[in-house]
């Protein structure tokens, strides 16, 4: 008799699956637990005809049947709420539910995107502490005290002589410092400068990249930015690069892609009508710096380059004013769910 | 810095328009910045980078040009009348600082008539931007914006003793200079004093003692090379920036004093008469030996990765004043006295990459030994941070690292970093805690109509160290929450976050890190609500805190609602060994739930009832649950109804409902025993479906 109390409450589990409506919940009540020829309730009856020494149990069989049948179909036809399956009781056009993820902030996102694109290439990502010394920010960079070119960034000091990095160029000094080349890095991370209008602002970030090997040649920092912004911008593009000056470097450069708005057609006003978008700096490593971390210069020769990643968002995204970044406005943020 | 195309058509042929000779100078290095129309023709703003101030006047643009173009440049030398009296026998120079001071040339003037300047002179200065002023201040001032050397002239009859005196400032010395304000003079400052007093501040700006006036008659023409650091450190001590020590800072040329002097004194001498003394004095203390730098083509290849051919090489340096001797593998090449920035082997690679332009460079692929360890720990913890507090319906926001100094605070940073020079007041502090950003993004938030704020911040923190010394940095993970609770949907209640959002998120965040699970202690934590403040541990160690924010804290950011937040420290999580996920076998034996509906005193804790049934457990348990909490008709006034399921699961055989049911049976007793815990409603049952 067991077997069959098993078999009932199996039939029972596919007809309720399989009902898609309140009448069909009703018949099979009447099925089920009806007062009259119901199959749960002669089960009941039938347990009269029980061996005694086994009625105990098989009636407590039963019984669970029972209660599991009714609590079932109570729960299907409870509370009015439709059984999921029986459509024409909902609407279909209300949104659904789920717990929707947050969205990260833009500048993560491009950092995240540039971090996937080095590691690719084999890069190890690398950091540095925000409030630095003079040495590696300065420095160890060949920008010695009273140089001129210290006016080029201007620097928010710490009491006791520290200061905020005003680049991500001291993560350089700092992993030739603990490394031996070949070395292929990028740090990304918070800068600091002095400075703050539509298109500065006082905190930003940046990305250093630094390569250095045997045979490491300006050819190779060419052909590593080319790759590097057309993936980031996930289009075809041209680079080109112009001397430019940063001490840490010689030769110098800075880089700019054709523009991304009008193909480098040299017709809009992102581009000011050049045709190019600057991009950021980047130069053969000054051997200079190579001797601040006692790599042999004529033995190893080495690219770095930077650039802001403020500005590739707001290349991306068409974002026009910096500090929409740092207000935390939820209405711009929920804009790039990622 | 301006230049007229006109004025630089004095000294180099330009056939081309100017918008094309702005592109070709950018693209060797000098970056156009802006092209005007002006009433004397083109101007153009070209960006001189520092380490070029040979660049810095229209004959070295026109020297870059000339060079680029190969047309011949044509230097104007001034040769000042013949027949002038020595200037040795009208005036007297002595340098006495010859380490700031290594060549001081000068020439007198006599009878000279101050007046306006031709239309010629006038025109050229105003076509850069320049105001007009008298013939001689004007001949000065063209003579910097043609050759690029500061001059300056001192009316000779304000020299007391007709003497000049290059020395340091003694200490309180005061002058004052040309705008009228009067300076106390500080030891290490160079000036250029007559007999008695300083009289101008050596190569940043004259005194208003000896200056040029409508009366003078007799002049003193300075052409001298001073210490760019001295000059710097001067100029920037006393606030003043002027187009001379813009110069002198940057590297002047050396050699060209005489020349610069000859250029003004005939310009004055054919503008505004007089007679111009001969031979000038030319103090020369410490000449510069000429500068020699080795270059070796192969090593242009090698760091450029393309071959420039040697007539190439050749007109790249010629062109612009270098001398080169040949020697086979390795050239001597002697640096012109004007190219500050050129020393060493790579600054001549860079020439003659400038000179072929950089588009001549092909691109390629490094191939290096991959040296990839990725990525450190601590990017990797605060990476799986940002994650589960994504997942968990949060945003994330960026804050400035500066903050106002109340900021650091009240949350725990009694006394933060200080900026030296902060940009406002209101950041001008290092944070000790990411909190306040997160508060006032909250108010931001909500004072624009949104009607929840959901938060989150990754990012360094600054702790001053006790004992001095550098700024500590902590990569903190924190977030507010305040409104609506998640998920929002429009089947489920309206409610609004509690204690329990916060703390779920430090649990969230907990288990995709994989350490041991977090733990919670209750305590007093200043800017939290007491009875809702939590610290955070792994383990014995403190990691963080969670809980209500206070309400005179939430007053001082002008927030009006309850905001939960929490701030954890990931340094103190890196620095734990991560938890190995290793497989644990699926367990073969069925589970029993049973599901216990106690009722409590108040101040007994979940924790302590869950603690109690796993130690009176006789039958190993898989897991413990809490389904409900009630309080309220049906449950006695202090008492709470806590509803628990229990999993029972034996690893090696099927449990009988028998042995659970005593399991259940002498849990329930020990939990009233111990707790004072009774069960609610008709009885101990199976687990509900």
């Amino acid at each position: 008799m067991e077997r069959h109390v098993q078999e009932i409450r199996l039939q029972f589990d596919r007809d309720l699956a399989a009902a898609r409506d309140p009448q069909a919940l009703e018949a099979l009540r009447v099925r089920y637990v009806g007062r009259r020829g119901g199959l749960v309730t002669t089960l009941l009856k039938d347990l009269r005809d029980v061996a005694p020494a086994d009625r105990a149990a098989t009636g407590k069989a039963v019984n669970d049947l029972k209660v599991h049948v009714e609590a079932a179909l109570e729960a299907a036809t409870g509370a009015g709420t439709p059984r999921p399956g029986s459509l024409h009781e909902l609407d279909p056009t209300l949104p659904g539910r789920a717990q929707r993820a947050g969205c990260p902030h833009p500048i993560t996102q491009v950092r995240e995107i540039i971090e996937a694109i080095f590691l690719e290439m084999g890069y190890t990502i690398e950091t540095g502490p925000e409030v630095e010394t003079d040495y590696y920010n300065f420095e160890a960079l060949n920008i010695p005290a009273h140089h001129p070119a210290r006016d080029m960034q201007d620097t928010f000091y710490v009491e006791g002589g520290w200061l905020l990095r005003t680049h991500t160029s001291p993560v350089q000094i700092r992993t030739m410092e603990k490394r031996r080349p070949p070395i292929k890095m990028v740090a990304l991370g918070k800068v600091f400068r002095r400075d703050s209008d539509l298109t500065h602002s006082p905190v930003f970030h940046q990305v250093e990249g630094l390569v250095v090997g045997e045979g490491v040649t300006f050819a190779h920092l060419k052909g590593t930015l080319e790759h590097f912004c057309r993936r980031v911008f996930e289009r075809d593009l041209t680079l080109r690069l112009r001397p430019s000056y940063f001490p840490f470097v010689e030769p110098g450069a800075e880089y700019d892609i054709s523009c991304i708005f009008c193909d480098g057609a040299a017709g809009c006003r992102r581009c000011k009508g050049t045709g190019f978008i600057e991009m950021g700096g980047a130069g053969m490593v000054h051997p200079a710096v190579f001797e601040k971390v006692g790599y042999d210069p004529e033995r190893y020769t080495g690219f770095a380059f930077g650039l802001g990643i403020e500005r590739i968002a707001m290349l991306k995204h068409g974002i026009d004013d910096i500090r929409l970044f740092y207000e935390n406005d939820l209405r711009f943020l929920a804009q790039f769910p990622a | 810095m301006k230049y007229s195309h006109d004025w630089l058509r004095e000294y180099v042929p330009i056939a081309e328009d100017p918008a094309r000779v702005g592109a070709r100078l950018t693209a060797a290095g000098l970056p156009l910045d802006g092209l005007e129309q002006g009433a004397h023709g083109a101007v153009y703003d070209f960006d001189i980078f520092p380490n070029r101030p040979d660049c810095m006047s229209h004959v070295g643009l026109a020297r870059e040009y000339a060079a680029l173009t190969g047309a011949a440049l044509s230097v104007p030398a001034g040769r000042p009348p013949a027949g002038g009296s020595p200037t040795a026998g009208m005036a007297t120079v002595v340098i006495e600082a010859p380490d700031l001071c290594s060549r001081y040339a000068a020439r007198c003037v006599t009878d000279a008539r101050v007046g306006p300047s031709p239309a010629w002179l006038s025109r050229r200065l105003e076509s850069i931007g320049l105001r007009p002023i008298n013939n001689l201040v004007d001949v000065t001032n063209f003579v910097l914006w043609e050759l690029g050397h500061p001059l300056h002239a001192f009316d000779l009859d304000r020299l007391e003793g007709r003497r000049i005196v290059v020395r340091r400032a003694r200490p309180g010395e005061l002058l004052v200079t040309l705008d009228g304000l009067k300076r106390t003079l500080a030891a290490d400052m160079l000036v250029i004093a007559d007999a008695r007093h300083p009289m101008a501040l050596a190569g940043i700006m004259g005194g208003e003692a000896s200056a040029v006036t409508d009366r003078t008659r007799h002049l003193l023409i300075e052409s001298a090379w001073f210490d760019p650091i001295s000059v710097r450190r001067t100029a920037r001590a006393l606030g003043l920036r002027t187009d001379a020590s813009h110069r002198f800072e940057r590297g002047a040329d050396p050699a060209i004093p005489v020349a610069a002097l000859d250029r003004a004194a005939s310009l004055i001498a054919e503008i505004a008469g007089g007679q111009v003394s001969d031979p000038p004095l030319d103090v020369h203390p410490r000449p510069e030996p000429p500068r020699r730098v080795i270059f070796r083509p192969d090593r242009a290849l090698a760091l450029l990765g393309t071959r420039i051919e040697e007539p190439d090489l050749r007109a790249a340096l010629i062109r612009r004043g270098f001398q080169i001797q040949p020697s086979g593998a390795a050239w001597s090449v002697e640096v012109p006295s004007f190219r500050r920035d050129v020393d060493r082997e790579v600054d001549i690679i860079e020439e003659v990459a400038r000179h072929q332009g950089y588009d001549a460079i092909p691109a390629s692929l490094p191939v290096l030994a991959g040296t990839s360890d990725g990525r450190d720990s601590g990017a990797r913890i605060a990476a799986t941070t940002r994650h589960a507090l994504l997942i968990a319906g949060l945003s994330e926001a960026i804050n400035y690292a500066m903050v106002e100094r109340e900021d650091g605070v009240l949350f725990g940073s009694p006394n933060p970093p200080a900026l030296d020079n902060p940009l406002q007041s209101q950041a001008s502090h290092l944070r000790g805690s990411l909190l306040g950003g997160l508060l006032r993004n909250a108010a931001h938030n909500l004072n624009h109509g949104s009607p929840a704020c959901h938060l989150f911040e990754i990012g360094s923190v600054f702790l001053r160290p006790a004992g001095g010394g550098k700024p500590e940095e902590h990569a903190h993970a924190a977030f507010v929450i305040t409104g609506r609770g998640l998920p929002v949907h429009w089947s489920a209640p309206r409610r609004d976050v509690d204690l329990y959002d916060a703390r779920g998120i430090i649990e969230a965040v907990g288990d995709l890190i994989g350490t041991t699970p977090p733990g919670f202690r209750s305590d007093r934590i200043p800017y939290l609500e007491e009875g809702r403040a939590l610290n955070v541990l792994l383990g014995e160690r403190m990691i963080g805190v969670v809980g209500a924010i206070s309400p005179p804290v939430l007053g001082r950011y002008g927030i009006d609602r309850p905001v939960y937040a929490g701030e954890i420290d990931l340094g103190a999580i890196g620095g734990l060994p991560a938890a190995r996920r290793r497989y644990a076998p699926l367990p073969r034996f069925p589970a029993i739930r049973r599901d216990l509906a106690l009722v409590l005193r108040r101040d007994v804790t979940f924790e302590s009832v869950a603690r109690v049934v796993r130690t009176a457990s006789r039958l190993p348990i898989a897991e413990l649950l809490v389904f409900d909490r009630y309080v309220g008709a049906g449950v006695p006034v202090d008492c709470v109804s806590l509803a628990i399921q229990v999993v029972f699961q034996h690893a090696d055989r099927t449990l009988t409902h028998e042995e659970v049911q005593e399991a259940q049976d002498a849990i329930v007793e020990i939990l009233r025993r111990e707790l004072g815990a009774s069960l609610r409603g008709p009885g101990p049952g199976p687990a509900a479906p």
